[in-house]
Parts: C-alpha cells; sequence; structure tokens
C-alpha cells in the first residue's frame, strides 16, 4: 500500500464516491396541502423539560404523530425510548418483547393507534406525584395520567396509570427517553382500577 | 380429578420409559439444549404456540448440515455404575436497586446416570419488594427433566414444571389488586434425528403436554385446564451439485376446558405449518428460495374486546365474557442471493408476506396485511483498507381491518419505504483514513379513502466524513463533519401546520493520548447547530417561527494509575446551548433572532478504584453539577441548580474451600444523592447483586 493518494486505486474510489454522490437526492416527499385556518396543533418549545411532556399530552389530544415522535427522541443522535409496562400490563401480554421496546416500536405503536381512534382526550398530569426542577439534564418525574379515547366504533374506552418518565437533555431538546407504567389509576368516577396505556402498546404488538 | 389423573399419566408415562432401557442407536439431549433450531430444543418444548414458533424457525438448512456431536460418555459402559454422579448448588441472593429489592434462593440438582440418562431438578423462591410503590411480588418453581440419554432408541426428554406468581398491588387511591398465576405443567418429548431412507435424511419430532392453570386478576377467575399433541417432521435431500432441497410439516392439536369470572367452556387449538425451499451454494453463487405456510384456529372463552383489541368496559348491552374463535393464515417466499466475485460482492434479498388474522366476537374483526420488500447491496474492495458499498432497500406494505358489525373494510393503511447508502473507506496517508458515508431514506404513510387524516412523509438525508488518524500507535485523533437534514411532511391540510425541515451541522474532533503507563488523557469537543423551518411559517394562520439551536460539548477525561492496584478517573464534562426564534427580516434580506435561551452545564465527576485484595475491590466515586439557565422573554428567568452524588462500594469474589467451595460474589454499593430533580426515594439507597453458593 503506498502513502500516495492521488494513485489510481484512490482515483478510483473517489470517482465512485461522487458517482455516488451524484446520485443524492433520489427521493423526492410529497406536496403537502397548506394549512386550514384553526387546525394548527401548537406544540411548547422542547427546550424545557416539562414542555415535552406537555408535547406529548397535546400530540395525544390532537392525535398528530409527528408530536409524539419529538417527544420520545426525535432525531437527537444518541437518543433512545425505553418502555417499562405494569405488571398487570405484562400479565395481560406475556408474548410482548418489552425488553426491547424501542423508539421505533413506540413509533409504529402511535402511528397505529392513531390510525385507529376517533378521538382522544388526555390528561398527562391527572396528578402530579413527584416533580422537581431538572437539573444536569435529567429531570425524573412521577405523574398519574388519564385518557379517554373514542375508537372507530364510538365506543370510548378509559386509560390510566402512575408512571415514572426520566426525561433528559440531548442536544438542544429534551426527550423522555424512559417511561416506566408503575400500576393503573383509579377511575375517578368508578373507582374501577384502569388499563395503562402499556396495554395499548400490548393489544398493537401482540398483532 | 381429571387433573390428577393426568399427573398420574405423566409420571407412569415417564417411569414406563425410564424402565424401557434398550441398547442406546442416538442420543443427544445435550445438543438439544444447546441448539435453539434442533427439535427437541427447549424451544421446542414450550407451550403449543412456543413449540409452533420454534418448528417455524428452524433452519432447514441446518438438516443437511454434518451430523451433531454425540456425548458418548457412558455408552459403552456396561460395568459402569447406575448413578455416575450427584450435583448439589444451593444459591442464595439480593439484588437491590433503586427501584426494588429482590431475595431469592435457588437449589439445583443433577443426577447423571448410565448411558448418559440425567435428572436434573431447580426449585427457587424469590420476593421483590418495590420501594417506590405499594408493591410486593412473590415468585416459586420447581422443575424436574428427566432426559433418557441413550438408554431409549429414541431421544426422551420428561419435563415437569410448576411456576406460582402472586403479585399484590395497591395503587396510589388506594385500591388493591391482587394478580395471581398457578401454573403446573408436564410434557414428554421425542425425536429421532438423522433417519435416512434412500437419501433423503429426515427428523421426527413428537410432543405431547398437559398443561393446568389457575390464576386471578382483578377478582376474577382465569383458569384453564388443557392437553396439546403435536408432531413435526423435516426432510431434505440434495438434488445436484451444491443443492439440496428441503421440507418439513408441523402440526398440533389441544383441547381443555377454560374458566373466566363465573363462565366456563371447552377450549380447543388446531395449528399447522409447511414450508419448503431450495439451498444452492454453487460455485459464485449461494442463496436460498422458501415458501412457508401457516395458520390456526383457536377457540376460547375470553372478555369482549374493543376495535383496538382491549377488554370492553364501557359498551353496555354485550356480553362481557364471550366465546371466541381466533382464526390465522400466512403465507410468505423469500429469495436471498449472494454473488462474490474476487473483490466484488452483490446480493439480494426479495420477499413477500401475506396474512390474515380474524376474530369472531372481539371488535378487532378481521385483518388482512401485505408486505412485499427488496433490499441489494453491492460492494466492491479494492486495497486491505479500502471498499465501497451501496446499498438499495424498497419496502411496500399495508394492512387492512374489517372491523366486527362494519360492512365494509376500513380502507389499506399503507407504508412505502425506500433506502439508499453508499460508504467509502479509503486509506490516505500512512496511518490515516477517511470514512464517508451518505444515505437517504424516505418513509410514505397514506391511508386509502383518506379513512384518517395522518397521510405523511419523512424524507432524511445525512452525510458524514471521518477522518482517523494514529501517531505511532500512541496519539490517536479523529474529526468528524456531518450533516443531516429530515423533512417531516404531513399531507393533509388538518395537519400540516407544523410541517418542517431541520438542518444540522455538526464537527466532532476529539483525541486520545496515553502520556505515559500512568496517566492518559482524552478530550472530545462537539460543536452543533440546527435550524428548523417550518414551511408555512410565512401564512397568516400559522403561528410557528422559523429557529436554531446551538450547543457545544466538551468533554476531558484523564487516568491516573499510580500503581497497578490504585486507578483514579477524573472527568470534566461542559456542554453550552443556546436556542434562538427567528422574528423577522431586514430590508436587506438577513434573517432576525431573537434569544430564547441560554444554558451551561458544568459536570465534574472523580472516580476511584482500589484493588485491596485478589477477591476484593473498593470503588467510590462522586460528581457535582453546575446548571445555569436563563430564559429570555416577557418572563425573564434565571436558575441556578447544584446536583451530586457520592457512592462508595466494592466487588467480591471469595471462595472458601477449594474442593466443594462456597463462594460469596457480586457488587455492592450505596448511594447518596441531592439536588431538585432527586427524589425522595433516590436520595439514599443501596444498589447491590450478591450471591452466594454452594456446590457439592
Amino acid at each position: 500500500m503506498s502513502d500516495i493518494p492521488w494513485q489510481p486505486r484512490f482515483m478510483a474510489g473517489l470517482a465512485l464516491a461522487c458517482l455516488g454522490a451524484l446520485s443524492g437526492c433520489l427521493f423526492q416527499p410529497r406536496e403537502a396541502e397548506p394549512p386550514r385556518s384553526g387546525s394548527e396543533v401548537v406544540y411548547l418549545p422542547r427546550g424545557e423539560a416539562i414542555n415535552v411532556w406537555g408535547n406529548a399530552e397535546i400530540s395525544l389530544n390532537a392525535i398528530d404523530a409527528p408530536g409524539w415522535g419529538d417527544a420520545v427522541g426525535g432525531e437527537a443522535a444518541g437518543s433512545s425510548f425505553r418502555y417499562i409496562p405494569d405488571s398487570q400490563t405484562q400479565i395481560d401480554f406475556p408474548g410482548v418483547d418489552w425488553a426491547s421496546w424501542s423508539r421505533e416500536q413506540e413509533m409504529s405503536f402511535i402511528n397505529n393507534f392513531y390510525n385507529n381512534v376517533s378521538a382522544v382526550v388526555a390528561n398527562l398530569r391527572y396528578e402530579d406525584l413527584d416533580i422537581g426542577d431538572p437539573s444536569g439534564g435529567a429531570a425524573d418525574w412521577r405523574f398519574t395520567y388519564l385518557i379517554d379515547v373514542t375508537d372507530v366504533s364510538g365506543a370510548v374506552t378509559r386509560y390510566g396509570g402512575t408512571c415514572e418518565v426520566m426525561l433528559r437533555l440531548r442536544g438542544s431538546f429534551w426527550y423522555i427517553e424512559e417511561w416506566i407504567d408503575e400500576e393503573g389509576a383509579s377511575d375517578p368516577d368508578t373507582g374501577a382500577i384502569l388499563p395503562t396505556m402499556g396495554s395499548l402498546r400490548g393489544a398493537f404488538a401482540s398483532k | 380429578m381429571r387433573r390428577w389423573a393426568w399427573w398420574a399419566a405423566v409420571l407412569i408415562l415417564s417411569f414406563g420409559l425410564w424402565l424401557a432401557g434398550v441398547r442406546p442407536v442416538l442420543a443427544d439431549s445435550q445438543q438439544a439444549a444447546e441448539n435453539p433450531d434442533y427439535p427437541g430444543s427447549a424451544a421446542a418444548q414450550g407451550d403449543s404456540a412456543a413449540v409452533a414458533d420454534s418448528t417455524r424457525t428452524v433452519n432447514l438448512a441446518t438438516i443437511v448440515a454434518e451430523p451433531p456431536e454425540i456425548d458418548m460418555r457412558g455408552l459403552d459402559a456396561s460395568d459402569s455404575p447406575f448413578i455416575q454422579s450427584w450435583d448439589w448448588e444451593p444459591k442464595a441472593g439480593v439484588a437491590a436497586e433503586v427501584r426494588r429489592i429482590r431475595y431469592w434462593g435457588e437449589l439445583g440438582s443433577t443426577t447423571r446416570l448410565d448411558k448418559g440418562a440425567m435428572f436434573n431438578f431447580t426449585g427457587g423462591y424469590s420476593t421483590e419488594d418495590y420501594r417506590k410503590q405499594d408493591k410486593n411480588t412473590v415468585r416459586k418453581n420447581a422443575n424436574l427433566t428427566h432426559n433418557t440419554g441413550a438408554a431409549l432408541p429414541l431421544a426422551t426428554s420428561i419435563n415437569i414444571n410448576w411456576n406460582l406468581l402472586e403479585d399484590r398491588t395497591v395503587n396510589s387511591a388506594g385500591n388493591a389488586n391482587l394478580n395471581r398465576n398457578d401454573t403446573k405443567r408436564g410434557s414428554v418429548n421425542v425425536s429421532k434425528r438423522d433417519v435416512y431412507i434412500s437419501s433423503v435424511k429426515h427428523d421426527f419430532i413428537v410432543d405431547a403436554s398437559i398443561v393446568d392453570q389457575q390464576g386471578e386478576s382483578q377478582g376474577q377467575r382465569i383458569d384453564s385446564a388443557n392437553t396439546n399433541l403435536a408432531a413435526g417432521w423435516q426432510a431434505g435431500v440434495p438434488i445436484g451439485w451444491g443443492v439440496t432441497f428441503a421440507t418439513g410439516y408441523y402440526r398440533a392439536h389441544g383441547t381443555g376446558q377454560d374458566y373466566l369470572g363465573d363462565q366456563a367452556a371447552p377450549s380447543s387449538s388446531d395449528e399447522d405449518s409447511l414450508r419448503a425451499g431450495v439451498y444452492y451454494q454453487r460455485g459464485l453463487w449461494r442463496g436460498y428460495v422458501t415458501v412457508k405456510r401457516s395458520n390456526f384456529d383457536r377457540r376460547y372463552l375470553d372478555y369482549n374486546r374493543n376495535t383496538n383489541g382491549l377488554v370492553d368496559t364501557t359498551t353496555a348491552g354485550v356480553e362481557k365474557i364471550v366465546n371466541e374463535l381466533e382464526q390465522k393464515d400466512a403465507v410468505s417466499y423469500e429469495w436471498a442471493n449472494q454473488f462474490a466475485l474476487g473483490p466484488f460482492n452483490a446480493g439480494w434479498l426479495m420477499g413477500h408476506d401475506t396474512g390474515l388474522h380474524g376474530y369472531s366476537r372481539s371488535g378487532v374483526g378481521t385483518r388482512d396485511r401485505l408486505m412485499d420488500q427488496v433490499t441489494t447491496d453491492l460492494s466492491y474492495r479494492y486495497a486491505d483498507q479500502d471498499s465501497f458499498k451501496v446499498s438499495f432497500g424498497y419496502l411496500w406494505k399495508w394492512d387492512d381491518q374489517l372491523y366486527r358489525d362494519a360492512t365494509a373494510p376500513r380502507g389499506r393503511q399503507i407504508n412505502k419505504k425506500r433506502d439508499f447508502i453508499w460508504e467509502w473507506n479509503q486509506h490516505l496517508f500512512s496511518r490515516t483514513s477517511l470514512q464517508v458515508k451518505y444515505s437517504e431514506s424516505l418513509s410514505q404513510d397514506t391511508a386509502e379513502n383518506q379513512f384518517n387524516e395522518n397521510d405523511r412523509d419523512r424524507l432524511e438525508t445525512n452525510a458524514a466524513v471521518r477522518l482517523n488518524g494514529d501517531v505511532g500507535g500512541k496519539f490517536r485523533a479523529n474529526m468528524v463533519f456531518s450533516w443531516r437534514e429530515v423533512q417531516d411532511l404531513s399531507l393533509r391540510a388538518s395537519r400540516s401546520t407544523n410541517n418542517n425541515i431541520k438542518e444540522t451541522y455538526e464537527i466532532t474532533p476529539g483525541y486520545n493520548w496515553p502520556l505515559s503507563s500512568f496517566i492518559s488523557i482524552q478530550q472530545n469537543l462537539l460543536l452543533s447547530i440546527q435550524f428548523t423551518d417550518y414551511v408555512y411559517s410565512d401564512l397568516p394562520q400559522v403561528t410557528r417561527e422559523d429557529d436554531y439551536n446551538k450547543r457545544g460539548t466538551l468533554t476531558t477525561k484523564v487516568t491516573l494509575r499510580p500503581s497497578e492496584r490504585l486507578e483514579f478517573i477524573v472527568t470534566n464534562n461542559y456542554n453550552a446551548r443556546f436556542n434562538a426564534t427567528r422574528t423577522g427580516r431586514d430590508a436587506a434580506g438577513n434573517d432576525k433572532y431573537r434569544v430564547d435561551l441560554e444554558q451551561n452545564i458544568n459536570t465534574i465527576d472523580l472516580a476511584i478504584t482500589y484493588e485491596a485484595s485478589p477477591w476484593l475491590t473498593l470503588e467510590g466515586a462522586t460528581y457535582r453539577t453546575k446548571d445555569e439557565k436563563e430564559n429570555f422573554g416577557r418572563n425573564n428567568q434565571i436558575v441556578d441548580n447544584r446536583s451530586g452524588e457520592i457512592w462508595l462500594g466494592g466487588t467480591i469474589n471469595k471462595r472458601w474451600g477449594s474442593e466443594n467451595p462456597i463462594v460469596l460474589s457480586g457488587t455492592a454499593r450505596k448511594f447518596h444523592a441531592y439536588g431538585p430533580n432527586v427524589q425522595e426515594s433516590n436520595k439514599e439507597y443501596w444498589d447491590a447483586n450478591l450471591v452466594l453458593s454452594w456446590q457439592f
């Protein structure tokens, strides 16, 4: 191997690289319709940790998948997402490989979920259990959430749980890196123990 | 009464098989335990569904491979003792972490008998207490496995298993729930490999099991009792030089009784799968073509479920518990090929996958799906370290659903994805190399007939150049330049307000410099800027404003080793970030920005490791973080947070005795943390994993 970079093999490699570069811009996205008045989904700046949890709620209420994607990892290098279900969900969906639940699975789940519901009314801060100031790029919080889902048949099902979420500052923005559903919450109307959002993930992953 | 009869049948069958000891022909229980593709493997001994899955995933190419190594120990030892060894291993341990503490005990016993036969017993108990919840979990299990070794002409394994789980949770509103599951299972697995009839090689497997499950969840009884019988066959034959034809068939049948709440009903399951393939490795070509078909029918008692497949607790006037019939039918074709000629390598994989999955009573109804995919790659290695590679991927898939009681299908939800990647690795100068990578990926979602508003495209483009340098094998440096663009575009007017294009530029230089045998230094710098351009930010109905974010991170790590037993690592991480929003454009066309946020996070970390003795290493670490943040705007806010942590502990691996040693091993660390983000339960806790074991 010679140390001279302009030898023929290097030039051949460079030519192939240029050929590859020329083949870039292969794909073009489709043209989008300009937005209608009154249809704006307003997300909060992701420079604050609490806004990211708020954006997850906004995404649910607007049935808007890109907002969920930005909350659970987005495009930041080094970001990841992990979901750990409550024990009821683990028992109800024993065949699901929860240990390898990643951002990719989460996005497949949320896309599928949004494509098959009519309406969602979510309150991800029904109760703040442990919530302190973020420090050093970390925020570990516990909340109780409630979500009412209207399915395509018009039936409304309520989901709710106590969860611990771990948000991390990756690059310029905060992301939810870990979501641990601890237990089902009690329905404030009936007192019954509700299924957590993990059961929606479990039903999707069991298909 | 019937359950007792099943258990008696398993025990009698086990004893009968044991008595029927004849000259060995073939036995390889070890192979079954270690090779997941082997029909008698643990995977193949699971429940009927697991058996089906494991059979489907058997790589038929393996049946034309070399015969497996057979454990010959004891085969010719007619005068050897009946019991050759009997080992016991009791273990106990504690595993503590921030969320829970687990105490456990386990007893294992292995009895090796004449002719390679073996009994294996494990029994265990564990209890978990959760620190942040009112929750306790108890697990008990016992497992007895008997492999007949060479005592029978067929490889035979008998397994009796018991698992108990009790999970008690009281939620934050004070409502308690007990999840209890008590499962007893007995099974017999018989297999015979490498049976040659003419030039065709055959493998056979038969698995019979009975399962008795008693459970409870949210006050509801969930019991079942099932018997299952499964059989599988696979065969392979060479049909030409380097070409093999292989096929296999699997069938399983189960019957039983389900109890759910106050209702009882019979259950049944029928499933089968058939596969065939041609595998070739001839000259410059190697690959395979396969076709697989599988289906099942299952009848069982279930809760009434909604269109998302979850228990329907809201719809009035419907049965809460129903007799469900679940059916699935799937077919897949695959062709994989690899071509290698000197420095050129080309390959492709083509797949076509279809399936139908339906429920007679669940609101989910019937789902139909299809997936086609092609991936191709071409590479050229023109020198040891120099190569070029191009790959392209195409995926097209859809799923459709006919909800229960609906008259027409929902419409296809279509996803189309294309990927293109090229990579170039080039040696430049002495100890200097270049890596270039470019990729594009376009994902498109479309709802047929616009049954939802979620049509969208995502185009991701990446380019990165990396330079690696190495001076005398000591000083190593690298530099990465990267550019990334992500276009997130919702197509429908009701969703397109947030359509945006993000562009990110990054420079990442770094080096690693071992100054001497006792000190080394490593530094990495990251400079990054991201611009977000909202596509419709100029429209009056859109309030989104373009923005940019920049950041810099400098990480410095110094490692000191004053002696072979002592090591210090000091790490400093300085992170600065700055966010701004575009407010307008001046007459010259220059964008004007408003500063939103400035933040500096400075962390210093010290870690010490001291090897106090060959069996004890003491460890400790501490970090302190200063987090300064200023939000600008109407409510100007300055925050200065300090946080930190210290932990002390060690790693132990101590043995007492040499012949039948008692061993204590593991780690234990005590954590103390402070700061505004530290929860009460995280302020002080143990992180430990200690195991005490004894072998005799």
